[in-house]
This record gives structure tokens, sequence and C-alpha cells, in this order.
């Protein structure tokens, strides 16, 4: 009986010990950006309460593009669920990286009882749709540039929030002239075309014609690149090598009396043990010449075709867009905003995030970036060119658009 | 036959860790291409090479480049090695403790190294502005112009790799005879002199070494530029590895971002190739 007994226990560690190497694992990648800390607490969570692994591969975003393709093209399967920016979904669609979530999200089984998929908001769901309307993304989290300034600061001047190009560079330059100026991300780079697509909706005017030809020359789109030109000149100083997280720096620091920078980056600014100036800022969207426009940068998660544990990671992806998970997201870092319509107006989150209210204004009225497979190329022309114009007042702002709009027309 | 056949492992290692991905590259080079996409490769023939040496962005990239090798590897030298001199006629204890010192900066990493200038060339909090601003030249534009922006690399570059010079060249120092320095003195030389009559000739292979090694190693450089400036402002910065990297990843466009790397690759030999050559003729005779 007792030789029973131990090969039944031996068994059962047996059984036991394998369930445990058996135990699921599902690798996510994802940037390491602002919110990448809350993001590991709720995955570790979710691990916790469903036994199974997750391994939380959050890298520099430069290099996350990079990563990403690499193991898809070359069907790793490394990767269970990655996270996209809508700049990079069209290309990875097309590649047929992704895998296509529609027999996911009508399973229950799957998704949740209480997942609610008509409470994402729409532009988000097109966003993350192909061609043929496929969803190969959940949209997750919203970001738009949007102006700060320092409330304090702006009253002593006298100066009432910009709304207006020109009430812009009226308060920029009052404040250069006392030796500060607008914090500006200005750098050759992405921030810098982010800011240009705002200024070109907010003057009703896009990079495209409307049938769809590259259209850089017409006079509204000089005259946006003109305003930035003439903005820059009142820029704080170094401004034109900055991006984002620069221009939050002097702006946390209580530095920079306005300045534009990304909404998802705006926690540490209200964020008393990071920032000199928590309640004293206001948050606008950025000022505009003809109406209020926003980007609608976003994030989504997406199941690479070549993953091996594709229900599981849907479950995840599922639990990931999920009220309580994005309201916890939000309560963790205030600068999280979701595409669930019913949390854009929640109250409590509101209270925490006084950036909202422009954030949703800015949002509601949001453009994205060129999605078609050539915008890579005009963006990099594009943020040379204005580079070079900001950075030399007596640049032909003309002549550039000219430039970028003979090299690329013919890629559109 | 037996030294043949032992040199047959050594030989594919070769072949397959260097020659295939090279030839690899060279074939690419001749499709058009996205990453992943490489069932639907078009072949293209010479057109990326022709793209390249059409495209003013490209080429501004190999002057860029050329400029930012000259620059760094002159300042390199003439720092390394001058420290490294100085540092030998110093009291041994106090040199030794110097040079460790000015060791620190190769045991950084060159993502880390552009954090660090980054701040120094922070207009607010710099150091690099708050001496400017000591002397009256608080408005250095530094990063933010395409005048100065490569110069601002350039000493960052100086100040990470510099270091690697000492201590080279502080180790081809040990090697010359100390009679020589003594007859010079005897002589009455003057340290110009001891320098470019005795130091430098019999400093010769050391220094060919150091101009392969950290000119090849400026040629190539990424990380500082990418993480300084991006290669901006108005790409004044971008580098031919700069360049290859937007149009691998940012761009999409494989086949002409392995044009651009033979391109680099073809600078190299061209820039390069006679020194390795002078070195291997040195180590036959």
């Amino acid at each position: 009986m007792r030789n029973v007994t131990l090969a039944m226990l031996g068994v059962a560690v047996l059984v036991g010990w394998s369930g445990s190497v058996a135990a699921q694992t599902l690798t996510v990648s994802r940037w390491a950006g602002p919110q990448a800390d809350a993001q590991k607490v709720l995955l570790d969570q979710y691990a916790a309460e469903h036994g199974i692994e997750i391994r939380f591969d959050a890298i520099d975003y430069g290099q996350l593009k990079q990563k990403q393709t690499l193991n898809m093209s070359t069907k790793t399967g490394e990767y269970d669920l990655i996270y996209v920016p809508e700049a990079w979904f069209g290309e990875y669609s097309e590649a047929g990286y992704l895998e296509p979530l529609t027999k996911y999200v009508e399973n229950p089984e799957l998704t949740g009882e209480n997942w609610d998929m008509l409470d994402f908001s729409r532009a988000g769901m097109d966003v993350y749709s192909d061609a043929d309307g496929a969803l190969k993304a959940l949209p997750y989290f919203a970001q738009t540039p949007l102006l700060v300034y320092n409330k304090t600061m702006l009253e002593e001047a006298g100066f009432e929030p910009p709304q207006t190009w020109d009430e812009l560079l009226a308060v920029a330059k009052y404040f250069k002239e006392q030796g500060t100026g607008i914090a500006l991300p200005f750098r050759q780079g992405s921030a810098i075309t982010n800011v240009l697509a705002v200024l070109l909706a907010g003057n009703e005017t896009d990079f495209f014609a409307a049938d769809g030809k590259l259209d850089l020359t017409n006079p509204a789109v000089v005259e946006t690149v003109n305003f930035m030109q003439d903005l820059a000149q009142y820029g704080f100083n170094g401004s034109n090598g900055w991006h984002w997280d620069e221009v939050n720096k002097v702006l946390q620091f209580g530095q920079a009396p306005l300045g534009i920078t990304a909404s998802g980056l705006f926690t540490a600014l209200e964020d008393e043990d990071q920032s000199n100036v928590a309640g004293q800022l206001g948050y606008a969207p950025i000022p505009h010449n003809k109406r209020v426009a926003g980007l609608l940068q976003m994030w989504g998660w997406a199941i690479p075709a070549d993953s091996k544990n594709k229900e599981e990671a849907f479950k995840l992806a599922a639990w990931l867009t999920s009220k309580e998970a994005l309201t916890a997201m939000s309560e963790a870092d205030p600068s999280f905003i979701s595409f669930r319509q019913s949390l854009g107006s929640d109250p409590a989150l509101a209270a925490t995030a006084p950036w909202l209210q422009a954030a949703n204004e800015a949002l509601a009225s949001g453009v994205t970036l060129p999605l078609r497979p050539a915008a890579p190329e005009l963006l990099t022309s594009l943020a040379t060119g204005l580079s070079s114009v900001v950075t030399d007042p007596n640049a032909d702002v003309g002549g550039m658009l000219s430039g970028v709009q003979d090299a690329e027309a013919g890629k559109f | 036959m037996l030294a043949w056949l032992l040199l047959i492992p050594a030989a594919a290692v070769v072949v397959t860790v260097m020659i295939l991905p090279l030839g690899f590259a060279l074939f690419a080079s001749l499709f058009q291409y996205s990453l992943g996409q490489e069932d639907r490769m078009v072949f293209v023939f010479l057109d990326n090479y022709v793209r390249f040496f059409t495209d003013p962005v490209a080429l501004h990239a190999l002057f860029n480049t050329l400029l930012f090798t000259v620059l760094s590897l002159s300042l390199c030298l003439a720092v390394g090695v001058g420290v490294a001199v100085l540092l030998r006629d110093m009291h041994r204890p106090t040199a030794n403790v110097l040079r460790a010192i000015y060791a620190m900066p190769i045991l950084i990493s060159p993502i880390i190294v552009s954090l660090i200038w980054r701040y120094m060339y922070d207009p607010t909090y710099g150091l690099v502005y708050w001496l400017l601003h000591l002397f009256g030249l608080g408005g250095f534009p530094g990063l933010t112009s395409s005048a100065t922006a490569l110069i601002c690399i350039v000493i960052a570059d100086v100040w990470h790799t510099a270091p690697f010079i000492i201590l080279v060249a502080s180790a081809g120092l040990t090697v010359i005879p100390e009679e020589l320095y003594e007859a010079a003195r005897i002589d009455n030389a003057n340290p110009l002199q001891v320098l470019f009559k005795i130091t430098l000739p019999l400093l010769t292979k050391v220094l060919v070494v150091l101009i392969l090694i950290r000119g090849t190693d400026a040629f190539r450089t990424f990380d500082l530029i990418y993480g300084l400036t991006g290669g901006g402002p108005a790409n004044a910065t971008t580098s031919l590895s700069i360049y290859a990297y937007q149009q691998a990843f940012e761009n999409n466009q494989m086949g002409y971002a392995m044009a651009a790397s033979i391109v680099t690759l073809a600078c190299l030999v061209v820039l390069f190739g006679p020194f390795l050559r002078n070195s291997a003729q040195d180590q036959g005779e």
C-alpha cells in the first residue's frame, strides 16, 4: 500500500511538474514608452489570474519597428501580441504579418461577456481595418499633440491662452523677448511632421488634393509651413533640436511658459514629484487658423500571423481592451487615453487628467498622418525640409515644398 | 594535404559568416524589395546604385561621412597621441592614475555617450553652454544649426574615442628605446624636434593601425549621430549609416539600403585599403 501511495505521489509530482513546464507563455512586444510600467503591472496581474507566463519585451521606439519586422518577416513566431501604431499598420497588414481578428471578436468565449465592441470609437476601428474591412488590431491608446501653457506665467503677462495662429505668435514673441519662448519639438524627425499635420488640418488643408495626388505646393500648405517658420523664430533656445521629451522637460521644470507636446507624456507634467508646475498648467488644442484640429496617433494590439498562441493572445488583447483594464491603465497613468467612448467622459478619470477635455476636443476632429505605402518616404523628406526652414528664417519655404513635391509626387 | 584539410574549418567559418552575407548584400542590392517581401523581389540591376549617385541626399550623406571621418580621425589622433606623449614624460604613478581616468569614456556605449552629450549641449542646462556663456559665446547654435551640428558631434566622438588612441599610443611609446630620448636631450633637441624626429617616426606602425581602426569606425558611425541629432538639422549630420538605416527601416526599401551599404563598404576599401596593404607588407618584411 505504501508503495502504491508513493507511486501515486510520484506520478502526481511528475504531472504537476510537466503541467508547470507546459504553462503557456505569451510574448508581448511593445514600446518602452510612458505607459510601459503600468502595462507591466496589468500583464503580471493577468498572468497570475490565468496561470500563464507573459514575457514583456518593451524596447525603445527607435528599435521597435525593426525588431517586430525582423521577427514577423522571418516568421520566428517569437511574438504573440504586438503593439502597433497606426503608421506601421498598413505596411504590416499589406505584408501579411497580421492575423485578421474578425472571427475572434465575434466569439464571446474569447472576448468575455461584457466586452462591448461597439463602445470603441469608429475612427480607431477604421484605421485598424484593412482595405477589405477586416479588423486586424484592437485600438488601444490614443494621443495627440496639444498646446501646454503655464497659466500663471500667461496671466502675469496679460495673455489669454492662445487659440489662433496670430495669438500664438504674439504670445511666443513676447516670451522670446523675455528670454524664453515657446518650446517646440522641431528636431528633424517624426514630431515636426506630426505638428505639421495638425496645423494643416487646422488650416483646412492636407498633404493631398481631393483627387489623392500629393499637393504640397498649394497656397494653404505654403502658408502653414510659413507659420511654422515664423513660430520657430520665437522658439525656446534649442527647440529646433528637440523631440517631445525635451519639450516636456522644460515645461515640467517651469522654464518654458508654453510648448507643444504629446498628450501621452502629460502625466509627468502633473506629478508633483516630477514637476515644478503641477497644477499650474493649462491644456488646449494646438492653435488653428480656420478650425480646431488634432492628430489621431494611436496604438493598437495585433496578433502576428506567425504566433503559435493566437487564441490565448487574443484573449489577452480582449482583456487589455476591456473597460476594467483600460480604466486601471488610466488610473495608473492618467495620460493614457483609450478608444472606449464610455471612458472619454468618465468624471473620475477626468479629475486626474486635466488635459482630457482638450485631448477629446482635438481627437474628435483628429486626422491621421498619411497611411499610404509611400508615406514614410514623404514624411522623411518633409521632416528634412521642415528642419531646414525652421532652422533658417531666410530659407525659402515655397522652394522647399516644391522640392519635396517634385521628389515624392510620383510615388502617390 | 593535411595542412589544407586543417584549414577547411576556419575557411568554412570565414565563408559562412563573412563572404556569404556580403555576397547576399551585393545580390540584394540589385533588387527592389521590402523587408519580409523577399518572395516579391524585383530585379532592377544597377538602378539602386544609379539612384544613389543621383540622389542629392545620398551624396550629401557621403560628404558628411567623409568630413566627419577626416575631422574626427585628425582630432582623435592629435589629442590621443598628444596626451599619450605628455603622460609618458610624467611622474609614473600620476600618469597611471590619469591614464585610467582618461580611459573611462571608452567603457561607455555610444548611445549613452549621445545621451550624455545631448545634455552637455542643452542650451539651458548644458555644461558646454555654461562654459560658452563665461566667454560671452552663449549664442552658439550647437546641435540646432546645420552649420555647427556636425562639429558638435565630432567633439563628442573625440571625447569618446580619444582614450582608445591614448591607451594604444601609450603602449606603442613603451617600446621606443629610452636611449634615443637621452641622446636627444644631450643634443638639446626641443620637444617638437623630439616629437617629429623620434616619437612619431617610431610610432608609425601603431599609427597606421590606429588610423585603420578609428578611421573605419568613424566612417561607420551610427549610434552617436542617431542619438544626438537623428541626422538633422536639414540632413546636416546624416551619415551613410544613418541614411542606409532610414532607407531600410523607415522607408522600407531594403534593396536600396543594401546598395547604400555596399557603397559604404567600397568607400572604406578605397580609403583604408592602402593602409591595410602597407601594414601587411610591413609584416611580410
